[in-house]
């Protein structure tokens, strides 16, 4: 009889997304103000906010861990969801023990507001030769859109979210160097550059780096330049929001709500109209015979299940849900899943001879981009490197705390740099421990720098028999780093080439730097930045079109990162907020057309 | 070898890079007691391991002794700004960290021992030499053990030991099963005593999520 009812009440809604990050938010937010009636469906739960942050900063503050599911602590906020402390991440993802894989070592927040919750707001654009890797490189696939074609919605979110960059800068460097010119300037200026970046900008910028690894491809020398990174973290007062005052906590969250995240367009969707239902962890979508989704299935935490429908269907989970939901759903295509990506992490780390006074300001304020794109890119990875102005905290150290202790005692250290490893290794205590503590701490430094990562077909999240605390599948992971032809093992050898002339030229010593070695498992990191698996391009090779509706079902559309063709060097919340609001305009367009009578 | 003195392709053996070297091996050895079918070893260099999402939920103890006795807390700053090297240290902070201290329940029973140890060699209002702290207080196991998490405690606001069994969470899976015995974690307190954190006045900063300044007041170097 339920059935019969709802039935007639196809569909219910205008659009279901699902998904609440940004790129769900963004859409809801543009669909709601337009009038259209919009549904929210959210896996996990709201963290707790009464009373500003505060609740979510008590959390962090007297958590053990510090990480970044940290603040939302406590039962029904997160829905299952892989585990940051976890090196290897198999606790909710499995790996398909048919091949051989190394973790796919990112993971996210299944919470309202997704993982911008915890991200740096770091707000870089793709570059104009990023779209084009194939074409231009020989390497990867070339997007079905151009940089022209997405510069005037980079331009609309950057206004809908705020934020701060340097126009001077983007004219001097990046449209001489990269051709990435802007339409208009950015909404605020830029955030003031650390201490820190002053100290290593006054090593490095303007010296010529001309040290390549012997296989690249024409190596030119590089004049080296230290830019100031563009955040969507107020620099001044922005739509309600307080500028940055230096909390140096960007990730895992941002207490004064300075730096972007979801739930700013969430709230305004909310209040132009949109129904959220947190909770609510999306199954399958059911088809009609045309191909059209008919239902939207979610289970609830109770595991009990029902379904909702509306016109449009929008995916907007991420790079491992977004597949994960189609593959339950029965679709065939092959791409799906395919083409997993990430940008993967080098560190080295170093003590300079100077105070640089880390831990003061946001995470990150400037960065080196000058290898984020060159003939080399046909043989080794490009990247950028931050400069990170919190010490060694997320390297393995996990400085000034520790997180670590030496498997015995005593272990030879030249530089014991935690408090943990001096106390309980080195049985520092009084004068000693404070003295050395004050005069280590402020000189440390860490380089981190991330590559792109080319699309493989192997790469792909499929589902396992195994199934999480609500009795849905697991993600099913096939995962390489690198290629047989070494791309990102080259680009990491660059890398740390770099770093060490950058330590040099700070005038560090070989002994006080730290540098990864090139080893046969090729350490590295997770930068979060999950992309791939329902790529965009011509149907036939791809899941959807460059508007980002899907080839097989007409009134599907998918959302973020998991449609990027290639991963580029840039953070890629920029790209994926651009893209959001780019469909929800032909979107709009669509359900004005085809309004029903 | 390049002019930097770095060969990335032999650097893991020809560097001295023995503290990278140590830590890597550390973090290995924290993962390796569980199999993984199909992964090749690896460790991890972002973020931290083996850590929890939530505050250990400790049950406090009640001391077997007057914990508000005045003579009692003024030792007990004496002997921390003896191990921590930092005096005069805050009062205030200073009972909270007596409080939670004599009230934890693997921790109580060594502070009246500290006391004593330490009256003994500081009689009077004169802190002693680090070599009689060192002698009397830190090369005894048990003494070592309290001294050490007076010291975190002032500098972090956490004590590092193993922590209660977590509460079960419906919607987590389970740690992996594990023979050996709970790793030590650190157990903070108090938002107030997180920020009061010696070592983040000790490096010119402040603790991760509090104020730190005025916007752009990390631009220049901090004031003396």
């Amino acid at each position: 009889m339920a059935e019969k009812i709802r039935r007639a009440q196809d569909p219910e809604f205008d659009v279901v997304i699902v998904g609440s990050g940004v790129a769900g938010a963004l859409v809801a937010y543009r669909l709601a103000e337009a009038r259209h009636r919009v549904l929210i469906l959210e896996a996990g739960g709201v963290p707790q906010d009464s009373l500003g942050r505060w609740a979510m900063a008590h959390y962090f503050v007297t958590s053990p861990a510090k990480t970044p599911d940290a603040p939302f602590c406590g039962d029904g906020v997160l829905a299952p969801q892989p585990n940051p402390i976890d090196p290897k991440n198999t606790g909710y993802y499995d790996y398909d023990p048919t091949v051989k894989n190394e973790p796919f070592k990112s993971y996210y927040e299944r919470l309202v507001g997704g993982s911008t919750w915890h991200w740096q707001g770091i707000y870089l654009r793709m570059l104009p030769k990023d779209f084009r890797m194939k074409s231009l490189y020989g390497l990867g696939r070339d997007w079905p859109i151009t940089y022209d074609d997405l510069e005037e919605w980079y331009v609309r979110a950057e206004y809908e979210m705020g934020v701060a960059g340097n126009d001077k800068q983007n004219d001097d460097f990046f449209v001489s160097r990269f051709g990435a010119y802007r339409s208009r300037p950015y909404p605020m200026p830029e955030l003031p550059p650390t201490y820190l970046d002053a100290q290593v900008s006054t090593a490095i910028n303007g010296a010529i780096f001309n040290d390549f690894i012997p296989d690249t491809r024409d190596p030119k020398p590089v004049r080296v330049q230290v830019t100031n990174v563009p955040h969507a973290i107020n620099s001044q007062p922005y739509q309600g929001r307080p500028p940055c005052d230096g909390h140096t906590s960007c990730v895992p969250l941002c207490p004064i709500k300075a730096r972007y995240d979801a739930t700013v367009h969430l709230e305004k969707a909310l209040n132009a109209g949109a129904l959220l239902r947190s909770q609510a962890v999306v199954t399958r979508l059911e088809y009609d015979r045309r191909g059209h989704v008919s239902r939207v299935w979610y289970k609830r935490w109770d595991k009990s299940e029902t379904f909702v429908s509306g016109r449009i269907v929008i995916l907007a989970a991420n790079g491992i849900e977004n597949p994960k939901i189609l593959l339950l759903s029965g679709d065939k295509n092959d791409a799906i899943g395919r083409y997993l990506m990430d940008h993967p992490i080098r560190q080295s780390f170093a003590l300079a001879p100077r105070p640089l006074y880390p831990f003061r300001g946001p995470q990150t304020t400037s960065d080196i981009e000058v290898f984020r794109d060159g003939e080399f890119r046909r043989v080794y990875a490009a990247f950028k490197t931050s400069i990170k102005n919190d010490g060694w905290a997320t390297n393995m150290t996990g400085a000034p705390r520790g997180n670590v202790l030496a498997d015995k005692p005593g272990a030879s250290d030249k530089n014991p740099g935690t408090i943990l490893d001096l106390v309980k290794n080195w049985k520092y205590f009084g004068t000693k421990l404070r003295t050395t503590l004050a005069d280590t701490i402020p000189r440390h430094i860490t380089l981190n720098s991330a590559c792109e990562q080319l699309p493989y077909k192997d790469n792909r999240v499929q589902l396992s028999r195994n199934l999480d605390p609500l009795d849905i599948p697991r993600p099913l992971l096939s995962y390489r780093v690198d290629d047989p032809n070494g791309y990102v093992r080259k680009s990491f050898r660059q890398i740390v080439k770099f770093h060490a002339w950058t330590f040099k030229q700070m005038g560090i010593p070989d002994q006080d730097q730290f540098l990864m070695s090139d080893d046969p498992n090729l350490n590295y990191g997770g930068s979060g930045h999950i992309m791939g698996t329902t790529i965009m391009g011509a149907k036939g090779d791809s899941v959807v079109d460059k508007d980002c509706r899907s080839h097989d079902h007409p009134n599907l559309y998918v959302l973020g990162s998991s449609v990027f063709p290639t991963g580029s060097t840039a953070n890629p919340t920029s790209t994926l907020a651009a893209l959001a609001l780019r469909a929800a305009k032909h979107i709009g367009d669509e359900l004005r057309r085809n309004r029903p009578a | 070898m390049n002019e930097h003195g770095i060969d990335p392709a032999t650097s893991s053996d020809s560097i001295d890079v023995t503290r990278r070297r140590f830590l890597a091996q550390a973090v290995t050895l924290g993962v390796t007691a569980v199999a993984f079918p199909g992964l090749a070893a690896a460790t991890t260099e972002i973020w931290e391991e083996g850590d929890l999402q939530c505050q250990p939920p400790v049950a406090p103890v009640r001391p077997a002794y007057d914990v508000n006795d005045p003579a009692l807390f003024r030792t007990f700053l004496r002997l921390s700004e003896s191990i921590t090297g930092i005096a005069p240290l805050d009062e205030h902070i200073g009972h909270k960290y007596l409080q939670r201290f004599a009230s934890h329940p693997q921790l109580t029973a060594v502070l009246p021992q500290l006391i004593q140890a330490y009256r003994a060699i500081a009689p009077g209002t004169t802190p002693p030499p680090d070599a009689l702290v060192e002698q009397r207080i830190m090369q005894d196991e048990t003494l070592r053990f309290g001294a050490e998490q007076i010291i975190f405690v002032w500098y972090l606001s956490a004590f590092y030991l193993p922590p209660p069994p977590p509460k079960p969470d419906p919607l987590k899976p389970p740690p992996p099963p594990s023979g050996s015995p709970p790793k030590s974690v650190w157990i903070y307190g108090s938002p107030e005593e997180y920020g009061a954190g010696l070592i983040w006045s000790l490096i010119h900063a402040h603790a991760p999520m509090t104020p730190g300044g005025p916007p752009g007041y990390w631009a220049d170097p901090p004031s003396a």
